[in-house]
């Protein structure tokens, strides 16, 4: 047998290999595109029970959904994501979404690649803080225990507050790269034609179309030495493993929005 | 009477040799049975040479390329190629598991170093099997093993960069999936990676438009167009090497296109066309019907089993999605199935007279 086709198949693994590790460098070189601490509340371990399989340690970004009030009718939450964000994001929103053919329209409209700017303890989390205890207080004491109130010191701090087509446009809306990360993200059109149950059900909602950030690269691999101190980690479970444990991530975001970790902290 | 050719025709591969030693296995098996011997009235000496000749072929075929030349051996043969495939796929979930058992407790240069290295071994390990065995079970297994071990690397490396998920990885394991099924003549290899490739183009081509690249399988149209691409393939280059590879190119590109046009008619609103979804999914169940009949006569004309086949199974299940969509919603549950009954015996009906036409065509054509 010629060794052509054999130094061919030997040649596509270094190739490919060589490229993701210059992707990789790439990425970590110049001046990073974001740095910031982030807690437990919004980059979770999922710390399994044994026997596990996996000794990889992985934390998993977490964000607060703005439009999460549960007891809200739809047309009271404003969500920045709106129909001329859309547009902008290339979707086609020219259709009324009163119209019938609405439905068919939105339906057929694919998520989107776009970047997202996530903002961290910042202006959007006061506001829907302040938001959620402003409709806590205004709730009968009765009904306050029927929604996840105690959920709220374990929420992420983290929120989507802008997207745009254009890493460096969004950027420039957000120069803070301390408190705000450029991500690439996956955006959902969503035709809301129905009223959303609850407490304050309007069934004369009229429909109105809004974007979802469906997805984003959530998951950021700790390499070792880091990884040592998560992984002699006890597991918890519930109420146990609300209290803890705490820590603080050291994150920087590269010049191609990538994560990696330059620190943890453990505080308790 | 020439001396006994000891040596099987040249440029035949295995496939060829073993269909030349079934024939003569077959034709010793005939000659054996009393009616043939009566018929031919073979002298003694011609039955000789004939036993000699077919014997010394039979030897020379298996020497050559380890051909069965008994029904056991076949029997045998099919029982090592499922042991070898299981095999592979449970060593090939073995490394995988074992790489992610212990990979946290290693420092990231030796991570990266381990999974580039994993591939490039079991690729030397497979050339190492494929220059001892003709028969190529330890070959496909430890390629098999390798292909894995390359999807692994490039996701382990992703994963510690955290490299945002791409579709270009398709790209370099289709290339060395192909890459591994030509030189070694695997077959599996060829429909990995086939479908590597039909999955990278999809979504590359998703992503070009502007949307998720996981999205790719949404406009199975793509799917179609990917499917008749890779059944035209095989017409346009001749495989003197492998000629068992455009079988594998027509099932690939016939189930690709076959399921595309069956998901269409199933939900119409991924379409491309700006109808009435109703109207897509009818269009599409009676195209996949046209279609599918089309795929039966064009394999009947050129021989081509697999394509019947596929063809046969996909007529089947358009019509019966077509009478689904007709009569479930008013007619009796027992007349429907009673009715699907009934059209069953009609098509094994019609199956048996082109079976029979074609049995005719095959004793009329000249020897």
């Amino acid at each position: 047998m010629k060794p052509g086709s054999l130094v061919a198949a030997a040649a596509v693994i270094l190739v490919a290999n060589t490229l993701a590790l210059i992707h990789a460098a790439r990425n970590r070189t110049g001046v990073p595109g974001a740095e910031l601490t982030l807690t437990q509340r919004e980059l979770r371990y999922l710390n399994p029970a044994p026997p596990n399989d996996d000794s990889g340690v992985t934390l998993y970004l977490e964000r607060t959904d703005p439009t999460f009030f549960p007891w809200r009718s739809a047309e009271s939450t404003t969500f920045w994501l709106d129909r001329q964000m859309l547009q902008q994001l290339g979707f086609d929103c020219s259709m009324d979404p009163s119209s019938p053919a609405a439905a068919r329209h939105y339906q057929r409209q694919r998520p989107r690649q776009a970047f997202v700017a996530l903002e961290y303890d910042g202006a959007a989390w006061r506001a829907w803080i302040e938001n959620y205890e402003r409709h806590v207080a205004q709730r009968p004491a009765r009904a306050i225990g029927e929604y996840p109130i105690a959920g709220v010191s374990t929420r992420s701090h983290l929120l989507a507050v802008d997207a745009d087509l254009d890493a460096a446009k969004l950027r420039a809306r957000h120069p803070d790269r301390s408190a705000v990360v450029i991500v690439p993200a996956v955006i959902a059109v969503n035709l809301i034609s129905i009223p959303v149950p609850g407490p304050n059900l309007n069934p004369k909602t009229t429909p109105r179309v809004t974007g979802i950030v469906q997805q984003f690269p959530n998951s950021i691999h700790v390499p070792r030495p880091f990884s040592d101190a998560f992984r002699h980690l006890k597991p918890s479970h519930g109420l146990e493993a609300a209290k803890g444990p705490f820590y603080r991530v050291h994150v920087r975001y590269g010049f191609l929005h990538e994560p990696w970790e330059t620190g943890v902290e453990f505080t308790n | 009477m020439n001396a006994p050719d000891q040596n099987p025709r040249p440029g035949m591969d295995r496939d060829a040799a073993q269909r030349s030693a079934d024939l003569i296995r077959l034709l010793r098996q005939e000659l054996a049975s009393g009616e043939i011997q009566s018929v031919l009235d073979l002298t003694p000496g011609q039955r000789l040479r004939f036993d000699e000749w077919s014997r010394a072929q039979l030897a020379a075929l298996a020497g050559q390329f380890d051909v069965d030349t008994t029904a056991s051996q076949k029997r045998v043969s099919w029982a090592m190629r499922i042991a070898s495939t299981l095999g592979a796929i449970a060593l090939c979930a073995a490394v995988v598991l074992f790489f992610i058992r212990y990979w946290g407790y290693l420092i990231t240069p030796l991570q990266v170093a381990i999974v580039i290295l994993m591939p490039l071994l079991l690729l030397a390990a497979a050339e190492m099997a494929a220059r001892r065995e003709r028969v190529r079970y330890f070959t496909g297994l430890l390629a098999l093993v390798a292909l894995a071990s390359f999807i692994l690397n490039l996701v382990v490396v992703g994963s510690i960069f955290n490299i945002a998920s791409t579709e270009r990885a398709l790209l370099p394991w289709g290339a060395f999936a192909m890459l591994l099924a030509y030189r070694y003549g695997l077959r599996l290899h060829l429909a990995l990676g086939l479908l590597l490739l039909i999955a990278y183009f999809a979504a590359a081509f998703t992503a070009q438009m502007g949307y998720d690249w996981l999205e790719f399988y949404g406009r199975p149209e793509h799917f179609i167009l990917l499917g008749l691409v890779i059944f035209i393939l095989p017409l346009s280059r001749r495989h003197f090497q492998h000629p068992s590879f455009p079988a594998v190119y027509r099932l690939v590109g016939g189930l690709t296109f076959f399921i595309a046009i069956l998901s269409l008619a199933d939900w119409g609103a991924a379409s491309y066309p700006p109808w009435e979804t109703t109207n897509i999914e009818r269009f599409y169940e009676v195209a996949g019907l046209l279609v599918a009949a089309t795929a039966i006569w064009c394999g009947i004309k050129q021989s081509w089993n697999g394509l019947v086949n596929t063809g046969a199974a996909f007529f089947v299940v358009f019509l019966f999605t077509r009478l689904y969509h007709w009569w479930w919603g008013w007619m009796p549950r027992y007349l429907f199935f009673a009715i699907i009954g009934a059209l069953g015996i009609a098509l094994v009906l019609a199956f048996r007279r082109l079976h029979g036409s074609m049995t005719r065509l095959d004793n009329e054509a000249p020897a």
